[in-house]
């Protein structure tokens, strides 16, 4: 918790009325989740965790075609079976989920930087930086992401860091746009003219003032946005113009698995599965965090 | 007390509107000021009664309650003000009245509208009593407005909804109707607090702040309402549109409602007149009619308050002369100058006085209060229901 | 417009307005609005001038263009002996940048003018350590009256008195010769008021700054401050 607390500056509180956990030990408790804020971050850093550690605790290649085991159903051997080519589902999961998780993370970091930077440039000096960027913004949100990512994608080719340009070219503009509106909202605040007055420049007003107020809302956005990017890379790669095969890669293998439906429906359960419980982990990530004025009334009373 | 004041609930004198106490609406000048026409005048306010309130933080029981053994009574026709430092419960008590305290808070005692506990009343009782029966007139008169609609069309809303829900008046069980031109009504009342018909097609944001306050009088006055709750009605106002709501407070007494002011704002209870009863930590410290109170505080507390108008010299309230917190006692006592050793354990118990505490204080205190803004003539003088001048009293000094 | 200047006017002025107009620009369906026409006013250290007004006359208007926060349509503004609002000067040498910590003000709601992130105690120590002061919080929380364990909690967590009064000890950290008090106590409780209003006399003698106390409460005004000057439409 504290790892998350310092990272994202979102402040979480445990909120008292759980009542079924409170006949457990402080331990156990402490690692309960008792918020869906809470669930989503185990979620996701359960299904980090797999992903990282998994290929080293079972060490199989997921390019390796073994057709002797084509199809093989799940058992001892196979946790999640194998497909039509023989190639180890669970293997093939845990390294799918590392590209996307990277893509996504990539796609984010890079509309996250872009777009608040442009964002705040707007908001906080407004007049002809707020018109361009903000046209541009306007500009761009015009284009209908989803079928922009496909056009780019499928003319420069699957590879990663096409998919990341091409998956980012859209989404930096809900944080330009975030940013702009609530950095505008916060210059008109008394504290920031009190910054003002007291003689501190526009970076440190910026840095000190206004950023420590808009990280709770581009957190939640940045956690929103992880999901949706995970669902489009899984789309793009359901469509085949995502990352190429042998690569693994969610959305191809259920693609995949389709035409292996009636005989081996853990082909397409496995990564639909696996696609489900990772956005739903990033949306619950991003439901409402206790802000700081909530949480001094929690303290208070 | 108690008893008297349900007899004369029930009298019939009462409920025609001789025993009222505002007799003298005519003597007193305020512009377009009607007499009472129409029979939704005629409903006349009830007396208000808070009996040993005491609210509490649940599950904790040896935290201090918040609110301690409060009586307050609100007679028709007088009005009751409540002044207090933030944070000493004063609005706790107003959220109790209409059942809105918070989860975590808990009231015992009695709050009797009428004849009626309400702290009793089931939270659908409370629903048909909203707006029908106690009214809570909003704080700021900018934001508690609908934006959106024409200032008229919110009035008439009233009517609208007055003539086609089923309405019963207090515990007698009768019901009134409204004359069906509903629709041009409001004029009446507009004309009342000195609206014109024209700022009737306004929007509230076309209204400056004082319009603002007179068009929600003329709600509070449309609302079938007699008892009405005001929560800081002053709060952040400039002194002009201040003084215009509390005039607009007392008109509304005139129009037969009980007033129940909540406030930090010493000037309220100056200009209103009525009751008035000083609250600190939690407590009522002081309670009687309010130009007595003012000439002459009793309390160390309201000496101090007092002492800390402008007017006055400015003198600060010590912040903790004697150095100690609050353990038990009376709460004032860490910062009371006049504090005795047992102030600090015993809770000092209400002791009623007659007026001869005023004699008690020093010539020269009582010269110094006797500069004020508002000299004594001018102030309204509600008349008193007899016995009901007594003062009420918690501190050991007074006993 | 009544100014009464004291005996001792050759003394060099702490701030100055000298015929300022400002003027609301009109919009589309808007008229233009001259809030201020032709107001002189000077203030010199030590003293405590009261601005009081009906609301809207443009008291606090008034307070910014002396604050340097924002530029008159017309007159001219001295802080000392440098004009500000001038577009000529030098970006470095600006009076605006050079003099802009000593002109400093008090808000009506202390609490948000404090950032809601941190602590009071970071909020004090930025000051310090952005302007390179010596470490004086400790003095002045002492000055106003107040435990240094505050300096622990969030804006949120200290009442409004100990609020305003800790935003009188963030202004009085930077030495300031020129403080806004911009209806200090407005929102405040009458108990603290006495309070608060001393305090802010007591500081602002003691280091020899001159204060403008914005009110409307025309006899908190005549209680405590030596000169009065009365804003009328």
């Amino acid at each position: 918790m504290g790892v998350v607390r310092k990272l994202s500056g979102i402040f979480v509180e445990r909120l008292p009325g759980d009542l079924s956990l409170m006949r457990l030990g402080p331990p156990i408790k402490k690692l309960c989740p008792s918020s869906p804020r809470q669930c989503g971050i185990l979620l996701v850093s359960v299904i980090l965790l797999v992903i990282i550690m998994g290929p080293s605790l079972i060490p199989r290649d997921p390019l390796k075609q073994n057709l002797s085991k084509t199809l093989c159903a799940p058992g001892s051997t196979h946790l999640l079976g194998a497909d039509h080519l023989g190639r180890p589902v669970l293997s093939r999961l845990m390294y799918g989920g590392r590209s996307s998780l990277l893509i996504s993370l990539f796609c984010t970091t890079i509309s996250f930087v872009i777009g608040s930077l442009l964002g705040v440039l707007a908001g906080y000096r407004e007049g002809w930086y707020d018109l361009v960027i903000m046209r541009l913004v306007d500009g761009t949100l015009a284009f209908p992401g989803t079928l922009l990512a496909i056009i780019l994608a499928g003319t420069l080719g699957g590879s990663m860091t096409t998919l990341v340009f091409a998956l980012s070219a859209t989404m930096w503009c809900d944080y330009c746009r975030l940013v702009r509106n609530m950095t505008r909202s916060i210059k008109q605040s008394s504290h920031l003219e009190a910054g003002r007055i007291m003689g501190f420049n526009a970076a440190f007003l910026i840095r000190r003032y206004i950023f420590p107020e808009l990280t709770p809302q581009i957190f939640t956005l940045a956690s929103l946005g992880m999901g949706r990017t995970i669902l489009n890379i899984s789309g793009l790669g359901f469509l085949g113009i995502g990352l190429q095969p042998p690569l693994p890669e969610w959305g191809s293998m259920v693609n995949q698995g389709l035409g292996f439906l009636s005989e081996a429906p853990w082909l397409v359960a496995a990564p639909g599965i696996m696609i489900f419980l990772t956005v739903f982990g990033f949306q619950l990530m991003a439901s409402a965090p206790h802000d700081r004025s909530k949480r001094s009334v929690v303290r208070e009373k | 007390m108690k008893n008297n004041q349900i007899n004369r609930f029930h009298s019939t004198a009462f409920w025609t509107g001789a025993d009222t106490g505002i007799t003298d609406v005519d003597a007193r000048t305020y512009p377009g000021t009607a007499p009472a026409e129409n029979d939704l005048d005629q409903k006349q306010g009830l007396a208000l009664k808070v009996k040993n309130l005491q609210i509490t933080m649940d599950g904790k029981e040896n935290n201090p309650p918040l609110v301690n053994n409060v009586n307050l009574n609100l007679t028709p026709g007088r009005p009751l003000s409540l002044i207090g430092e933030s944070g000493c419960g004063k609005s706790l008590i107003a959220q109790a009245i209409f059942h809105l305290l918070p989860a975590q808070l808990f009231a015992q005692g009695e709050i009797y509208y009428g004849n009626k506990n309400l702290l009793a009343c089931s939270q659908t009782t409370m629903h048909g009593l909203w707006g029908r029966e106690i009214f809570l007139f909003p704080q700021e008169p900018g934001t508690a407005l609908n934006p959106l609609r024409r200032s008229c069309s919110q009035v008439t809303e009233i009517f609208r909804w007055v003539r086609n829900g089923t309405i019963r008046i207090g515990n007698n069980g009768g019901s009134f109707s409204l004359p069906p031109d509903c629709g041009n009504l409001w004029k009446k009342y507009f004309k009342q607090v000195g609206l014109s018909i024209s700022d009737g097609r306004k929007y509230p944001w076309q209204l400056s702040g004082g319009m603002n306050q007179r068009l929600l009088t003329v709600m509070a006055m449309a609302e079938p309402a007699r008892l009405i709750v005001a929560d800081e009605p002053t709060k952040g106002l400039d002194p002009d549109t201040r003084d215009l709501t509390i005039d607009l407070l007392g008109q509304m007494v005139d129009f037969g409602k009980s007033l129940f002011v909540i406030t930090h704002d010493v000037d309220v209870p100056r200009q209103l007149g009525g009751d008035l009863a000083v609250m600190y930590g939690g407590m009522v410290m002081e309670s009687g009619p309010a130009a007595h109170i003012l000439d002459a505080p009793a309390h160390p507390y309201t000496r101090a308050l007092l002492r800390a108008l402008p007017q006055n010299g400015l003198h600060p309230i010590p912040l903790r002369v004697n150095g100690n917190r609050f353990q038990g006692g009376c709460p004032f006592s860490p910062r009371c100058a006049e504090a005795l050793s047992f102030c600090f354990h015993v809770e000092p118990a209400e002791t009623m006085v007659s007026d001869k505490v005023s004699q008690e204080v020093s010539v020269e205190e009582k010269n110094e209060f006797h500069e004020r803004i508002i000299p004594l003539h001018q102030r309204k003088q509600f008349p008193a229901h007899g016995g009901e001048s007594a003062r009420i009293i918690r501190c050991h000094q007074c006993c | 417009m009544e100014e009464k200047v004291p005996e001792s006017s050759d003394a060099t002025n702490v701030v100055r307005a000298e015929a300022v107009d400002l003027n609301w620009p009109g919009g589309l369906f808007c008229e233009p609005v001259a809030v201020l026409q032709q107001v002189n006013l000077s203030l010199y250290p030590g003293e405590m001038v009261g601005l009081s007004g009906p609301s809207g006359v443009g008291k606090s208007t008034l307070g910014d263009i002396l604050l340097g926060l924002l530029p008159p349509t017309r007159g001219r503004v001295y802080w000392g002996e440098s004009r500000i609002y001038r577009k000529k000067a030098s970006r470095q040498n600006h009076p605006l940048n050079t003099l802009r910590r000593y002109y400093q003000k008090i808000f009506q709601d202390p609490a948000s003018s404090f950032p809601p992130g941190q602590t009071t105690g970071e909020s004090l120590r930025e000051v310090i350590r952005y302007h390179g002061l010596e470490d004086s919080i400790q003095e002045n929380l002492g000055a106003v009256a107040l435990n240094p364990d505050m300096l622990k909690r969030y804006p949120c967590e200290l009442s409004g008195g100990e609020m305003q009064r800790m935003a009188l000890a963030r202004v009085m950290l930077l030495k300031p010769r020129f403080i806004v008090a911009d209806e200090p106590t407005s929102r405040l409780d009458l108990s603290v008021q006495a309070h608060i209003i001393r305090l802010i006399a007591e500081v602002a003698r003691s280091s020899g700054c001159a204060v403008l106390l914005i009110s409307h409460d025309r006899a908190l005004i005549e209680t405590v401050c030596s000169r009065c000057v009365n804003l009328s439409f």
